[in-house]
């Protein structure tokens, strides 16, 4: 039993920004959610953590309705990482990713909290961040600090042993080219040890090559879905964003897209018809 | 990047910035008793520090052995005594209700008089000394107080209802909101103002400014009581205050009941503040400024800064009080004056900061 959401519909303005969008996460994988700006991933997210208002559906969290549970209790069982992470005060990181202990207050001795914030931090690589106002960070840190916020939460197993989620809305956007995979693989080992991991992702070859399933948002819908090969094709590619491109076969699979620079092959007429 | 490395980060023990939060919050403890025997001291009639702290042993059934004239006990014991308590809990509960508040709108320049609780608790107070305690005046300073509370509590909870969409409260909407409240309720204050006789205007005008002058044993009681209440509702929400800090949202995801976070803090809030105000009038600034101080000092966990701004609350009172009784003596300053010619400039240089440490 996982997190799971069931003829979800999102409404704003009149208008359904998620359109009766079916989907369980499965224990052990690391589910990515693609598709191009506007299709409806982050309300897909916000819908299955109980923040986005339902005009339709169910959401439930380890076999019983989300309402079901106390916030506490979902909190325990699942964390989210916000797009764009914000902190209204100077706090450190330590202090940052020791709130992610919250829900477990009263229920861990502070050596089993220290433990899980020490091994979150060093799995999000700020461990000698530790003591710095977490505010004067570069924006790619203060992202890796709140993913170890939310691992923290999410650190150590549940009395009752089940699942725990990770829900990360763009965890790499705006890390590093090492940094990205690593909190790739991160959330892919905590998926194998510990529950499931749905991450909202933009580049296509990092989803190939961490995601054990795809899932291709399309204007508020489910394109496609299914393992990175058999979904990321040329004609999907050509579908949903509208691009050329080039799917090399292999282990990952790489994506090539061709990118064409219209205003240059304006240019271009313009000289020949001269 | 190893679990060694890990470790040596962060033992609360040897934590810095947990030793320099304990040491500064002893060092305001210390700081605001000396103020406090000296604020005692302080007024027409000169008593030495050391005096004072003999008179109150005495008072307390403890023989020091020095003959204490009954003039000076009686102007130390029913005079001062209870002005400086109230002094006490006043900053306490300002510093608290400041602190409070920024942690809800997640604003440093949040203040008991943005979001119309002091204005509210005013119109209140004014109102029961115009129409002369609605004809409850037996129920004295417990009347008073509920008043004030219930006019804090009103105009809190309109500012709080408009700015209300969807279940969430939005605090753009919140502050403009709040602006709006201050106005109608300067509106009412005009209308009490104009319609209060002349022996009712003095009082008024006096109370309007703020002055802790009108304090008794039997005033003191129940809003100390009432503040007491207020502090003691605000002082477990340290921990979710802390994740507010993240927004909205991430607390909730944090586990925190977001909504009843807000209804418990704003009416211990309204409950405090309008207490306060009924006693001594709009006191401002210092609500603003202990907050921002003490996370100047030590950062922003609120396990340090509720305590921090109640010790740096009550100082700043203690001492400007003292101030206003000095200065110009045998004649008093109102305490509101002399809070806000220094609270002003302080809030100036906070937005001027603020506005380069954006760019």
């Amino acid at each position: 039993m996982t997190l799971a959401g069931k003829n979800l519909t999102v409404k704003a303005g009149g208008r359904a920004i998620l359109d009766d969008v079916s989907l369980e996460l499965a224990a052990g994988e690391l589910t990515v959610i693609v598709g191009p700006n506007g299709a409806g991933k982050s309300t897909l997210l916000r819908a299955l953590s109980g923040e986005a208002k339902l005009a339709a559906g169910i959401v439930s969290l380890n076999g019983r309705k989300l309402n079901d549970w106390n916030m506490d209790a979902q909190a325990l069982q699942r964390a989210v990482l916000p797009q764009s992470p914000t902190l209204a005060f100077p706090f450190r990181v330590c202090d940052v990713v020791e709130l992610g202990r919250y829900p477990h207050r009263g229920l861990a001795t502070p050596q089993e909290h220290r433990a899980a914030v020490d091994g979150a931090m060093a799995a999000a690589d700020v461990t000698h961040l530790a003591l710095r106002d977490c505010r004067t960070l570069s924006g790619g840190e203060r992202h890796r600090v709140h993913f170890a916020r939310a691992l923290a939460q999410v650190w150590t197993p549940l009395a009752d042993g089940s699942t725990r989620h990770l829900l990360l809305d763009e965890p790499t956007s705006s890390l590093d080219l090492s940094h990205q995979g690593m909190v790739l693989a991160r959330a892919r080992t905590f998926a194998k040890e510990a529950g499931a991991v749905l991450a909202i992702l933009h580049d296509l070859n990092l989803a190939a090559a961490f995601a054990d399933r795809i899932i291709v948002m399309h204007k508020a819908r489910i394109a496609a879905e299914g393992k990175p090969a058999d979904v990321l094709t040329v004609d999907l590619l050509q579908k949903v964003w509208g691009v050329e491109a080039k799917v090399i076969a292999g282990e990952p699979l790489t994506i090539v897209v061709k990118h064409t620079d219209v205003s240059r092959e304006r240019t271009n007429h313009l000289r020949a018809a001269e | 990047m190893t679990v060694a490395d890990a470790a040596q980060t962060y033992d609360p023990a040897r934590d810095p910035l947990i030793i320099w939060r304990r040491a500064t919050l002893s060092g305001l403890a210390v700081a605001l008793a000396v103020a406090a025997i000296f604020a005692l001291g302080a007024g027409a009639m000169e008593i030495a520090p050391l005096r004072v702290v003999e008179i109150l042993l005495q008072a307390m059934g403890i023989d020091t052995g020095t003959v204490i004239e009954p003039y000076e006990a009686a102007a130390l014991m029913s005079v001062r005594l209870p002005r400086i308590l109230l002094a006490l809990a006043c900053g306490a509960t300002l510093g608290v209700a400041g602190a409070s508040l920024q942690a809800l709108f997640r604003n440093p320049l949040a203040d008991p008089t943005l979001v119309g609780v002091a204005d509210g608790a005013a119109v209140g107070a004014v109102a029961w000394i115009v129409f002369g305690g609605f004809g409850l005046a037996a129920f004295g300073a417990w009347g008073i107080i509920l008043v004030a509370f219930v006019g804090g509590l009103i105009a809190t909870s309109g500012v709080m209802l408009i700015a209300r969409g969807e279940g969430r409260i939005d605090i753009a909407t919140l502050l403009l909101a709040g602006l709006a409240m201050k106005a109608l309720a300067g509106a009412l204050l005009g209308y009490l103002i104009f319609l209060a006789n002349d022996l009712q205007m003095r009082s008024l005008t006096f109370w309007l400014l703020g002055s802790l002058g009108g304090a008794t044993w039997s005033t003191i009681i129940p809003a100390s009581i009432a503040m007491g209440v207020s502090v003691l509702l605000l002082a477990p929400l340290a921990r979710p205050f802390d994740a507010l800090a993240l927004g909205e949202a991430e607390a909730g995801h944090l586990g925190v009941r977001v909504e009843r976070t807000k209804r418990i803090a704003v009416g211990a809030v309204a409950l405090g503040v309008g207490a306060g105000t009924a006693l001594t009038g709009v006191i401002g600034f210092v609500g603003l400024v202990a907050p921002h101080i003490i996370r100047l000092i030590g950062g922003a966990d609120h396990r340090f800064v509720l305590p921090g701004s109640a010790l740096l609350g009550a100082l700043l009172i203690v001492g400007a009080d003292t101030l206003a009784r000095t200065m110009v003596a045998p004649a008093e300053l109102p305490i509101g004056v002399v809070t806000s010619a220094l609270g002003a400039p302080f809030f100036f240089w906070l937005l001027r900061s603020r506005g380069s440490a954006k760019r």
